[in-house]
């Protein structure tokens, strides 16, 4: 080793110098036999829920029949409830009981003969997919699928595209949560200085020059994609006209969600000097709507707290906001951890209060989970990297599993 | 074992290599809170596998746990900006300046060149073993290596006679 290396190695040494000595072994080992125990129990549900899924008949296509199906009836094995614990917190049971929601598959794994578009065209589909696997030597790309009002899986095969970056050089595949628009007919990929959106129903992508690296997207309406980085600002596309736009709300793509309608507000959950805030956005209107304080008044005394959210605030049509966040919880006995506990969270965007939080537990990654999309006023689907799609009624509480696994794919869903 | 309890020998190798790997952890990933997640959930990978895992090469193991998925979580979810403060460090030191710069610069790498530079310079692997743990190629291993540094010359210019031209 040079004595150049030698002083790159010092360098290092010192940059990790004040990291303390941790001690994991008994919680990785503790956490690996909980770990197992889940597997043997949802092995065990799965095959359960696989004989109950033969018997239940297919349903229709109106919206109430896209809601979660009745309870299964009791199975054999011990299937906990969800527990609500105070204020409303609830926590995600060992073993949710698993019930479908159609037409969303129990297990995503996409058919290698799946039909391609080109020569499948799909009128309106429910989600879009891009499958990864980090412990794969494979790294490469994987192609995105749309998953059709019928529950058929079918292969994009048209435009051109791939990986978007930041200006470090990292990379991140194309899809986001909130590519798909809110009519499940168009697909919206950021591509650095481009966005690609891929028609459905025409088997046709339309590429639209866009300055800037765009990594994010979400949709105003079925018309408007709102492009942008993970900083505030974004540019508005009509897609089908082919023209951008520059927009004077300072919104973020990153903690945007959207909205279904093209004139309706936008909510951000973020983090400012002050605290954590809601912000609310009006397309074209430079100032926000209002900009509120999270008001943490149900969930602090069960010890919560919430120190950032990631990814899109998911709105409902009554003003509320879903978004994965990551904090504290300091309850008043037993184990507090600062920091490392992983939720989900609903947040009122008239008056900034934290009005429900799902408490996912610490043995999970960062950014392991996503709200997905509201099923009804009151159900929410949530993906998480153990159990695949949840469900969690964020009226009573109750959390369902949808995916018999977990999902290894970034997903954009929009249920009918 | 008892049943309830550790396996003392998963529990040895980890106490004699935890604090080592939370440091490479730190150093590829600059977050305290996701370095500790990182190594604790390759920790739980690992003592998942114990038992087949324990009489091969467990430390190698460990090691392309932890550094794939640290480069696939910035892949996938790289956070766009940290909105806590920064970790308070400890004051004095002859050189830390030096080492604030270098560390500011290193933050600016995109994941994978911080991780070829960690496991080569950090944890003194070569370049085979490095480009194993990556799931890449020596020359890939090479080329990343040349780049990163590189880049550290270009973001940090002080540093430049430190880091080496190669």
């Amino acid at each position: 080793m040079t004595m150049t290396a030698d002083r790159l190695t010092e360098l290092f040494e010192e940059t990790s110098a004040d990291v303390t000595p941790p001690a994991f072994a008994a919680s990785a080992w503790a956490t690996a036999r909980r770990v197992r125990r889940r597997r043997q129990v949802l092995a065990t549900v799965a095959a359960f829920a696989a004989v109950v899924a033969v018997t239940v008949p297919v349903r229709g296509r109106d919206r109430d029949d896209f809601r979660p199906a009745p309870p299964a009836p009791a199975p054999s094995v011990p299937v906990p409830s969800a527990r609500v614990v105070t204020g409303g917190v609830d926590v995600v049971p060992p073993a949710p009981v698993v019930r479908p929601v159609s037409p969303l598959p129990a297990d995503f794994t996409i058919p290698a003969d799946a039909p391609k578009l080109s020569g499948h065209p799909v009128d309106r589909a429910v989600a879009v997919v891009q499958e990864y696997d980090p412990e794969s030597a494979d790294q490469s790309m994987r192609p995105l699928h749309v998953l059709d009002a019928a529950g058929a899986w079918v292969r994009i095969d048209v435009g051109d595209f791939g990986r978007t970056h930041d200006g470090g050089g990292n990379e991140a595949d194309p899809l986001r949560p909130t590519s798909l628009s809110p009519d499940g007919r168009r697909v919206a990929v950021p591509q650095p200085e481009a966005l690609v959106v891929i028609d459905l129903p025409a088997a046709k992508a339309h590429r639209i020059p866009v300055p800037g690296l765009n990594e994010q997207v979400m949709w105003s309406g079925d018309a408007i994609v709102l492009v942008g980085q993970g900083s505030a600002g974004v540019v508005r596309v009509d897609w089908a006209a082919g023209t951008v736009a520059p927009e004077p709300a300072a919104m973020s793509a990153w903690h945007g969600g959207g909205s279904p309608v093209a004139s309706g507000d936008i909510a951000e959950l973020i983090g400012a000097e002050g605290g954590r805030k809601v912000r609310v956005w009006r397309p074209g209107d430079a100032r926000p709507v209002r900009e509120l304080p999270v008001d943490l008044g149900l969930v602090r005394p069960s010890g919560y707290a919430m120190s950032e959210w990631y990814g899109p605030a998911i709105p409902d049509r009554t003003g509320r906001v879903a978004a994965a966040a990551w904090g504290d919880h300091t309850p008043a006995e037993g184990v507090r951890h600062l920091g490392g506990v992983q939720m989900v969270t609903v947040v009122n965007t008239a008056n900034g209060l934290v009005e429900r939080l799902l408490d996912l537990g610490v043995d999970r990654w960062k950014s392991c989970c996503a709200a997905l999309d509201w099923i009804d006023d009151q159900t929410l689907l949530v993906k998480t990297d153990l159990e695949g799609l949840i469900t969690w009624d964020v009226r009573t509480g109750e959390i369902t599993r949808v995916t018999t696994g977990p999902v290894r794919a970034t997903v954009s869903i929009r249920l009918p | 074992m008892r049943s309830t309890g550790v396996d003392s020998d998963f529990a040895a190798f980890v106490e004699a290599r935890q604090h080592r790997l939370l440091r490479s952890a730190y150093l590829v990933c600059g977050d305290h809170h996701l370095a500790e997640d990182l190594l604790q959930g390759a920790l739980v990978k690992l003592a998942l596998r114990w038992g087949r895992v324990r009489e091969g090469d467990p430390e190698a193991f460990l090691r392309t746990v932890m550094y794939r998925d640290a480069v696939s979580w910035w892949r996938r979810f790289r956070r766009e900006r940290l909105i806590d403060a920064p970790p308070e460090r400890a004051a004095g030191g002859d050189d830390v300046p030096g080492r604030l710069v270098f560390e500011a610069a290193l933050r600016r790498l995109p994941p994978r060149q911080r991780a070829v530079l960690v496991l080569r310079y950090f944890d003194d692997l070569t370049e085979a073993r490095t480009a194993e743990i990556l799931g890449v190629t020596v020359g890939t291993v090479k080329s990343q290596a040349s780049a990163a540094l590189r880049k550290l010359r270009e973001l940090a210019p002080e540093l430049g006679e430190m880091a080496g031209r190669e």
